[in-house]
């Protein structure tokens, strides 16, 4: 408890009776949070600070004003780039009898697209790289987003060959040109080899897709528990996909095999931008072998498919428990009280 | 880190990167803080969560973070928004002791002679238990007050910097509150 200092002339002196229970208080309050609470909050602190390495020169402060300079002086060289690139085509279709501009044209025209659009299709391939990691290692999540972005790039590429055609029909009649024949049947290739690796991509990630959904949108993804028997805390960290107060994570809870509610952990409010989190709660009344469910509700999609099962003794392993396994918790207090944010 | 340094000279440490110094300052006020929380909420999830999220909030804004005021000033005035945006979010709202600050003649009843001073260990603690079960039961305004003033030692001017009311706002909101406090423990 922190001293008082005088500082003030006219409320610096002591209220009545202000000493005596000041003293009576400080004796009877010794709360203090958490050691795991601690700990969550002190590797906050030092994870908002980690310089990366690779880039020590500037440090933290400067970081964002510089990356933001380098994405501006890199976006006007881009857009020099193409200005140009489209200035010296133009030159050329002048110069040039126009039937053997085709083929030059279409791959030209497909770098700048991917150039221009690739960033402009990121964020699906954000998205559908959080619902991959739901479920899958994380190995895996990279792997399938990497080829995702491949899949979406080479999509991409091939867009200016819809377009081409318009200008091949000027070409049909005009003397063979070794490139000029060629455009269309690549253009069919990258198409069938696109639709290929999309069907692919959709089908590796059918089982991701089908789990993903099964959740609800939230699931538990670590249980770490600790504490005295009859009276355990629990850490449970909590991934989900939180958009707001219209879609979160409303709770956690533990549930004896069966199905009987042991202890719920209210949350507060969303966690749009801490994900994965972690809540602890307690006191919950079991013994070290007594075996429990840890899972999550979301207040959209109720609960998630993927929980945790074990005891402390043996600890918890992510089982998806089955469809009817203690429904009409739901309505069993203590239940959310609004949410804050 | 010097163990010692002023709060605020801590937080320009970390504002510039300094890990160790947010420790010193956490470890210094992770107390007071929590506990000023827990009393004004009552329950212990409720409390941790309110309390990570204001260090979160003081962690995120770290890079405005200039040293014009007391760090002390400023981090409960976090946590005293943090607490009036979950009561607003509520159910039940903000507690109408925020906005009922009238004359009660409670307040000329200020009591003159001490309390007992209890003269074994667990006359102490029974002593503590019942300071703490009434200042549970204060409005929720003054018992703020109270745990400002008694956990991170604010001045009135700073309690009423920030709760966001005058000084002699707070100043009667302190009041009111020990003498509630006297006359729940000689009631019992």
């Amino acid at each position: 408890m922190a001293t008082r200092k005088p500082n003030e002339s006219q409320y610096t002196d002591p209220l009545p009776g202000e000493d005596e229970m000041a003293r009576v208080y400080r004796a009877a309050t010794q709360d203090v949070p958490p050691v795991s609470l601690d700990a969550r909050i002190l590797a906050e602190a030092q994870r908002a600070v980690a310089k990366p390495k690779a880039h020590a020169p500037f440090g933290g402060r400067w970081a964002i004003p510089l990356s933001t300079v380098a994405v501006i002086a890199l976006s006007l060289g881009v857009v020099l780039l193409l200005t140009k690139q489209g200035a010296l085509n133009h030159r050329s279709e002048l110069e040039v009898p126009s039937e053997y501009t085709v083929a030059p044209a279409v791959p030209e025209s497909a770098d700048a697209e991917r150039v221009v659009i690739v960033p402009a299709v990121a964020p699906p391939v954000a998205d559908m790289m959080r619902s991959d990691e739901r479920v899958a290692a994380p190995a895996k999540a990279k792997r399938a987003a990497q080829e995702t972005e491949t899949r979406i790039a080479e999509s991409v590429a091939s867009k200016p060959a819809a377009s081409a055609p318009v200008e091949l029909k000027n070409k049909v009649e005009a003397p063979p040109a070794t490139a000029t024949p060629q455009a269309p049947g690549r253009m069919q290739d990258v198409d069938r080899l696109s639709t290929a690796r999309e069907e692919k991509t959709l089908t590796r990630s059918t089982a991701a897709g089908v789990l993903a959904m099964k959740t609800q949108g939230a699931e538990v993804i670590a249980v770490q528990a600790s504490g005295q028997p009859g009276s355990y805390q629990f850490n449970v960290t909590v991934k989900s996909l939180d958009t707001g107060c219209k879609q979160y994570a409303d709770w956690w809870e533990v549930v004896s095999a069966d199905g009987k509610l042991l202890y719920r952990r209210v949350l507060l409010h969303s966690h749009v931008d801490e994900q994965p989190f972690t809540r602890s709660g307690g006191p919950v009344p079991i013994q070290p072998d007594t075996v429990v469910w840890v899972r999550v509700h979301m207040n959209t999609g109720g609960y998630g498919g993927v929980a945790f099962k074990g005891s402390v003794k043996a600890g918890f392993k992510q089982v998806v428990p089955d469809a009817d396994f203690a429904t009409g918790l739901d309505k069993q207090a203590p239940l959310p009280d609004g949410c804050d944010f | 880190m010097d163990n010692a340094a002023p709060d605020e000279e801590l937080m320009n440490h970390y504002r510039d990167g300094d890990a160790r110094a947010f420790e010193v300052l956490y470890t210094r006020h992770k107390g007071p803080l929590y506990r000023y929380l827990l009393r004004q909420c009552g329950a212990t999830a409720l409390a941790e969560e309110l309390f990570q999220d204001v260090w979160m909030k003081l962690i995120g804004a770290r890079a405005r973070y200039e040293a014009r005021a007391k760090f002390t000033t400023y981090l409960y005035h976090l946590a005293h928004n943090r607490l009036i945006d979950h009561y607003r979010r509520a159910k039940a709202g903000v507690p109408i002791s925020y906005d009922d600050d009238q004359d009660d003649p409670l307040i000329e009843q200020v009591a003159d002679s001490e309390l007992l001073e209890p003269d074994n260990e667990l006359d102490r603690r029974r002593l503590g238990q019942r300071l703490l079960e009434q200042i549970a039961a204060l409005p929720e305004a003054q018992r703020e007050a109270f745990l400002l003033r008694e956990e991170s030692g604010l001045s009135l001017e700073e309690i009423a910097a920030v709760t966001g009311v005058n000084i002699e706002t707070a100043k009667s909101r302190l009041r009111y509150a020990l003498t509630k406090l006297r006359q729940g423990l000689r009631g019992n």
